[in-house]
């Protein structure tokens, strides 16, 4: 049987094709669309803020002027209270960035390359570490090392030792137990791509397991450590939740508490919290550039063909003692902070500690019953948290798909934007969106999203979401072949058809991660929810803060239980089902198609 | 059936994902047929060409059966339930993948994932079908039989084909026509006898058979060999002046065959030697 084909049918020519016409501004459509989001969420608060620097009398409440000047950051600058800001952050970044990389890197090696018992769960302490919220970490240690807490009353803890543990050393210490997991990612990954035939070749070249760490494995972990070690000191630099709770105690000035206190306590001071944010995007983009160059000078180029899995080291008895100094890590950064946190949600007073008379259910009766305050806070923000990531994830992955047939350039414009704009702190950000939405004529008066509304704080909490969101979508999408969306494309299907059924089903559990990740990170973000309060009520995380500030910790601790319940909790109803949906659809052992994601 | 042939990097696959509307050229007309589907004014997208490709990779979507592959572009044409259900019969049944139609990719072998892209071309009945160098993933015994069964197909339905190669033995075994192709432009573009018979330059000579190329002079129909002491060759009909001799190595004799060439004698001494099996070559010194 011969089919007729289209050609022989006389399909061309007679099919009535119209020619699309593609004048330059529809070419560009997609590419501008792109910039356009890109400007309104993150580009536009944040020129204001270098505006506002240079320009103090822009958003003046009366008499506003366009004059440049450079006396806010003069004054700003010599203001002894903003040096010793600046020196501290400079001074508590290098410290934790330091150790933080030791205890990171560390782990990464014991977890990667040594035989210990329970690999597995300890391999995801890391990733529950990373996910709990800093300033809730910080909350916890104030309750376990104040002079009536937790570990006083138990007696563990030296007088001397508290004392010292709110300032620089404090700092460092919770620092460094909050951040190592972005250390062990990096080094983690980095040590993942050594395959075991470089350590093969240095042992058959008589080389002892010292001198492979030394000579073979050091150097070439070199650039993943001194990155480690850039991108936590920008951590450090730009967090909020320690500056806002421990540093704010012990009067430890640092750059971003004073930017929101000269944005936010009376008398209000845009013109500082502006010098103040340029000072603090000044320094995170020093650091940013310095990635960059690192990058570009020091990545070494594995000659290699295929790298196999390097092996483990066999301890014999020692892995216990390896096994322990890794619990250790466990126990500090997650189990002790959550349990002061659950304890104190369980008791009715810090003073009474653990006493059996002393365990209530009063604080998350109040936490969870309908109409209360914290109730309605921890609502607003579950809700705000679902209404984000559902916005950031949707617009990630369209902004992706369009990004997939755009030039090799738009796509490494639009990639270094968002990394770029993951390194910008969320309270230079936040202070952005007031001056957008609350100073710029055309913003001030537009119904939606509106200054002081709900709407507003769902669009910072995107902003601040959709680089992360990006970051995860992108790189999925990048391991699929090009070739499926072509083939789609060439079997007569639409750009959204493509989407729904080629791309989005192929990598549904990286946008699913990304929903999850930004619903996590949102129901916990304090640097918007302290900068946008909406009218109607403020979100959990300032009013956790609030309550502990009040010294309503009790309280406090059994808001921040019953949302990280509730947003673990939904977490993992839908992300361990889907991906055993998703691996039972496909059959295992049988080698992939193209365009597998791996 | 075309095949455009040619070193990586000559140009190849740009040409046809630029027919393929997957690229857009910098300037220029493409036509299919009569109609323009690419110029600078007006730009006939992808999807709308009725182009059927064959790639590199496949290109199966992962999540999609057999069946589910073959009928999701006719299901984006608003084709007839009845008339999909014929098409992935008949596309089935010539690829003898009927058997096979509830499976996913990752269940079947590399060739019978072959047999399936074609089988999605053959389903959507395309003006014309691309191949990307379609048997490059598979080992060299089913890609011989590949070869053989994917000619037999594409003839029997009458299928227009552009294909993509870098083996000149392929594209000599499949091609009713050649292109080669070197930095993005066509060099010849001839049936494969005419190419590997008279081919157009010295490029195209050395690229399609491991022809040897000698330079010399041509002067009265004879042609002497530049630089070298040898007897000149008779050429009748070559042009004077500069040019080259292609020597196909199937009509290079050993010297003792003909003993009036005793100079072009076989080395005394061999020092190396590579081959197939089938053919083999010496290098070697004229000493003791």
């Amino acid at each position: 049987m011969v089919q007729k084909f289209d050609a022989a049918a006389g399909g061309i020519g007679a099919s009535g094709w119209a020619l699309r016409r593609l004048p330059a501004l529809a070419r560009l459509g997609g590419p501008l669309a792109v910039y356009a989001v890109f400007a309104l969420l993150i580009g536009l608060p944040l020129a204001l803020v270098l505006l506002q620097a240079v320009m103090p009398g822009l958003f003046a409440a009366d008499g506003a002027q366009a004059l440049l000047s450079a006396e806010p950051l003069v004054r700003t600058l010599s203001s002894p209270a903003v040096a010793g800001s600046i020196q501290h952050s400079l001074e508590l970044g290098l410290l934790a960035a330091f150790t933080t990389t030791v205890l990171g890197g560390a782990f990464a090696i014991l977890v990667q390359r040594c035989d210990i018992p329970l690999r597995g769960a300890i391999s995801l302490v890391p990733w529950l570490v990373f996910l709990t919220p800093s300033y809730l970490k910080a909350l916890a240690w104030v309750l376990l090392m104040s002079s009536g807490g937790y570990l006083a009353q138990l007696g563990l803890l030296p007088p001397s030792l508290g004392a010292s543990f709110f300032g620089l050393a404090g700092l460092v210490f919770v620092h460094t137990l909050s951040l190592f997991p972005l250390a062990a990612f990096i080094i983690g990954s980095a040590l993942a791509g050594l395959g075991a035939e470089l350590e093969d070749a240095a042992r058959l070249s008589g080389a002892g397991p010292l001198r492979i760490w030394l000579r073979v494995n050091g150097p070439l972990l070199a650039p993943a450590i001194v990155l480690s070690f850039i991108a936590t000191f920008a951590e450090v630099l730009s967090d909020f939740g320690l500056a806002s709770t421990i540093a704010r105690m012990s009067s430890f000035g640092v750059l971003t508490y004073g930017i929101y206190a000269a944005a936010s306590d009376y008398p209000v001071d845009f013109p500082a919290a502006g010098a103040q944010a340029l000072v603090l995007l000044a320094l995170v983009l020093l650091v940013v550039v310095a990635d960059r160059l690192l990058r570009r000078r020091a990545d070494p180029h594995l000659i290699s063909g295929r790298a196999r899995p390097a092996r483990r080291y066999q301890l014999g008895a020692w892995r216990w003692l390896v096994f322990a100094m890794a619990l250790l890590v466990a126990f500090l950064a997650l189990i002790l902070p959550l349990g002061a946190i659950a304890a104190r949600a369980l008791t009715s007073t810090l003073g009474h500690g653990l006493e059996p008379g002393n365990f209530t259910l009063v604080n998350l009766d109040a936490a969870l019953s309908l109409d209360t305050p914290a109730n309605d806070g921890l609502m607003r923000s579950l809700f705000y948290a679902g209404l984000t990531a559902i916005i950031a994830s949707t617009l990630a992955l369209l902004l992706s798909a369009r990004l997939d047939r755009s030039s090799a350039v738009m796509r490494t414009a639009v990639l270094g934007l968002s990394l770029g704009a993951v390194a910008i702190p969320g309270i230079v950000l936040g202070f952005g969106y007031i001056l957008v939405w609350n100073r710029l004529p055309g913003f001030r008066d537009w119904p939606f999203p509106h200054y002081g509304d709900g709407s507003l704080l769902v669009m910072g909490y995107v902003a601040a979401a959709l680089p992360y969101c990006l970051v995860v979508i992108l790189s999925a999408i990048g391991q699929l072949a090009p070739s499926l969306t072509d083939a789609a494309r060439l079997s007569g299907v639409g750009a959204i058809r493509r989407l729904i059924s080629v791309t989005l089903p192929l990598i549904l559990l990286s946008v699913v991660t990304a929903f999850l990740l930004t619903f996590i990170r949102t129901v916990f973000e304090l640097p918007m929810s302290q900068m946008l309060i909406p009218q109607s009520g403020p979100p959990a995380p300032t009013l956790i803060l609030k309550l502990f500030s009040h010294d309503r910790d009790g309280l406090a601790c059994a808001m921040a239980l019953a949302a990280m319940a509730a947003a673990g909790g939904a977490a993992a109803l839908i992300w361990y089902p889907l991906k055993r949906i998703i691996a039972f659809g496909r059959p295992e052992g049988i080698p992939a198609a193209s365009g597998e994601p791996s | 059936m075309v095949s455009l042939l040619g070193p990586s990097g000559s140009g190849k696959t740009t040409l046809l994902r630029s027919i393929a509307g997957l690229i857009d050229p910098d300037r220029g007309t493409i036509r299919l047929g009569e109609r323009v589907v690419w110029s600078e004014k007006s730009v006939l997208p992808a999807e709308k060409r009725r182009i059927g490709m064959v790639f590199q990779d496949y290109a199966l979507w992962p999540h999609m059966t057999v069946a589910g592959n073959l009928s999701f572009g006719l299901r984006a044409r608003r084709l007839a339930e009845p008339e999909i259900a014929a098409r992935l019969g008949h596309a089935l049944e010539v690829t003898r993948l009927a058997p096979y139609r509830d499976r996913y990719p990752s269940e079947l072998s590399g060739g019978q994932q072959q047999r399936v892209a074609i089988a999605r071309c053959l389903a959507a009945r395309p003006a014309l079908m691309l191949f990307d160098e379609p048997l490059s993933n598979l080992d060299a015994a089913l890609r011989e039989d590949m070869r053989i069964e994917m000619m037999e197909l594409v003839r029997r339905e009458a299928a227009t084909v552009i294909y993509v190669t870098h083996d000149q033995a392929e594209a000599m075994a499949v091609s009713d026509r050649i292109a080669v192709m070197r930095d993005g432009r066509i060099a010849q573009f001839d049936t494969p006898r005419a190419i590997y018979e008279q081919p157009a330059d010295s490029f195209v000579a050395g690229f399609i058979g491991g022809f040897s190329v000698v330079p010399g002079t041509v002067r009265d129909g004879l042609f002497s060999v530049r630089g070298a002491a040898a007897d000149s060759l008779s050429t009748p009909g070559a042009r004077p002046g500069d040019g080259m001799l292609v020597v196909r190595p199937e009509d290079a004799r050993p010297a003792e065959a003909r003993k009036k060439h005793a100079r072009l004698a076989m080395p005394k001494q061999i020092e190396s030697r590579t081959g197939d099996g089938e053919r083999w070559v010496f290098w070697g010194g004229q000493k003791n």
